[in-house]
């Protein structure tokens, strides 16, 4: 994340020109309940483009809003970008043969195991007309899936899924879900819920207006048919535990990533990174460049020198309480600052598109 | 445009408003009296006009559109994989909102930060809304929500 963050990927050129991400692990499950794991990536018709902090603060010397004024411009001529949602594939279990688990949303899978295919896509064509009712008081969910999408183990998002639509009761109201925004417009709301603070409108009952619970032999309402299968999935058992997954191999793909970058966003990063970590203290900068040079020595050794910190330097640190170094980090660290640059031959990730370097007028 | 015709001003209680610059006092240099019901109202709004603003993802632009499915998964058909009605009809449309945002920002900070962006979509269907809610990444700083 920090390698892609210090890129320049972490000032997108505007909303436009971005790729969107799923980024947690979900499920998709058929009629007769056979599950895949899935994720999903969006990617935009329009390119990719970032912005260098120089170019950006230049732009923010004279613009706070940039990107909003972008979409609505765009939209408002009829330029109306579009995305591709395309989504990765593998069966619903351990997979015990990958060097990263599944279900951490640290990591990326490689297109070239698991491709990722088209499935529609999205065209945005209209702005709000009250940005506090529809921008502000808008409430998203990681919860909120319909038949046939379904959750993973993936453990950031089931806390997730919790965390976003208790802050909406938080920051919106309880009723927040009957907002115009925010409402499921396109399906029959029936609930047995009622009451609560700025509570709008009663919801859809059954037959009988005074019943308010279920099940009731006077015509209230009633549940759906179950799926035609009652179980799905694989079987999961474990004891109650507070333990990290045993496959996190930090390192491994943020070097993949450093190496598939294209030459401008390598300089960019390390450029970045160097600015960042002159402001931190001397064992600060010592812990990074160490981490870096586990990452790819060419990294390490780049912000090392931007810092005045060479491998002589960091090669006594030891790994950080906890932390769970692979077989391969043991090897790297014991030839700090020499190891050959990973394989990346036939290697091809979702977010490595290429990047096009947005150029702004001083 | 006839007087008949013409909008006029009320409050929120649907009662006209005859005077929307001065407020009402004893004399026309006060004291300020404090049963002015259409002062108090005003006022006491504009008191509650902002929300608690998004921990994160305050600073964000919301537009709206459709997704148009394919019906495949790549060539396949997609109904092996999935049920769910979206995708199941090449050219089927669904409303959606999507949501743009920087994260650590407030909600009227400069949109160039060097930050993840958010990049959610609503996803009206005939079933229930579906919510994606992610960024621009591909990948998040922590795997365990405790951090």
């Amino acid at each position: 994340m920090l390698v892609n963050l210090f890129s320049p990927r972490g000032i997108p050129a505007d909303y436009r020109h971005m790729q969107g991400f799923g980024v947690n692990t979900y499920k998709w499950v058929t009629t007769d309940g056979h599950t895949v794991l899935v994720k999903y990536h969006w990617m935009p018709a329009q390119g990719v483009s970032s912005l260098t902090e120089d170019a950006a603060a230049r732009i923010q010397a004279r613009d706070l809003g940039h990107a909003t004024r972008d979409l609505y411009d765009a939209i408002e001529r009829g330029d109306h970008p579009q995305w591709e949602l395309l989504v990765q594939m593998m069966s619903d279990d351990e997979h015990p043969e990958l060097d990263f688990d599944p279900l951490d949303d640290t990591k990326t899978w490689p297109e070239n195991d698991f491709p990722a295919r088209p499935v529609g896509r999205l065209v945005l064509n209209r702005m709000p007309d009250n940005f506090f009712a529809e921008n502000e008081q808008i409430a998203f969910g990681t919860g909120v899936l319909v038949d046939g999408l379904d959750f993973s183990d993936d453990k950031m998002l089931v806390g997730r899924t919790f965390s976003y639509s208790d802050t909406q009761r938080f920051r919106v109201g309880p009723n927040y879900l009957q907002l115009p925004v925010n409402t499921a417009r396109n399906a029959r709301i029936a609930t047995n819920q009622r009451d609560g603070q700025m509570a709008f409108h009663v919801d859809t009952g059954g037959e009988n207006p005074h019943v308010n619970y279920e099940p009731s032999a006077l015509g209230g309402l009633s549940e759906a048919a179950e799926p035609n299968h009652d179980e799905q999935g694989p079987p999961i058992s474990g004891r109650l535990t507070r333990a990290r997954i045993p496959r996190t191999n930090d390192y491994l793909q943020a070097g993949q990533r450093y190496l598939l970058m294209q030459p401008w966003e390598r300089d960019d990063l390390v450029h970045n990174l160097v600015g960042a970590l002159s402001q931190c203290e001397r064992h600060t900068q010592e812990r990074m460049v160490w981490h870096l040079l586990l990452v790819e020595d060419d990294l390490g050794l780049r912000v090392g020198e931007g810092l005045g910190i060479g491998p002589d330097d960091v090669r006594h640190l030891q790994p950080l309480p906890g932390q769970n170094l692979t077989a391969t980090d043991h090897d790297r660290l014991a030839n700090i600052g020499k190891n050959p640059p990973r394989n990346v031959q036939g290697l091809t990730m979702t977010h490595c598109v290429p990047n096009q370097r947005a150029e702004v007028a001083g | 445009m006839s007087e008949e015709e013409q909008l006029i001003l009320t409050n929120r209680q649907g009662h006209p408003v005859h005077d929307n610059q001065n407020q009402r006092t004893v004399g026309p240099r006060g004291p300020a009296t404090l049963e002015n019901y259409q002062f108090l109202e005003k006022i006491s709004h504009f008191d509650r006009e902002r929300i608690p603003e998004r921990v994160v993802h305050a600073r964000g632009v919301t537009a709206y559109g459709y997704f148009e499915s394919y019906g495949r998964w790549g060539d396949e058909p997609i109904a092996q994989f999935t049920r769910a009605k979206l995708f199941q009809e090449e050219g089927r449309r669904t409303e959606v909102a999507a949501r743009f945002s920087s994260r650590i920002g407030g909600r009227d900070a400069a949109e160039r930060a060097r930050d993840p962006r958010g990049f959610a979509v609503k996803f009206y269907t005939e079933d229930g809304n579906w919510d994606l809610v992610g960024n621009n990444l591909a990948v998040f700083f922590s795997r365990a929500a405790i951090k």
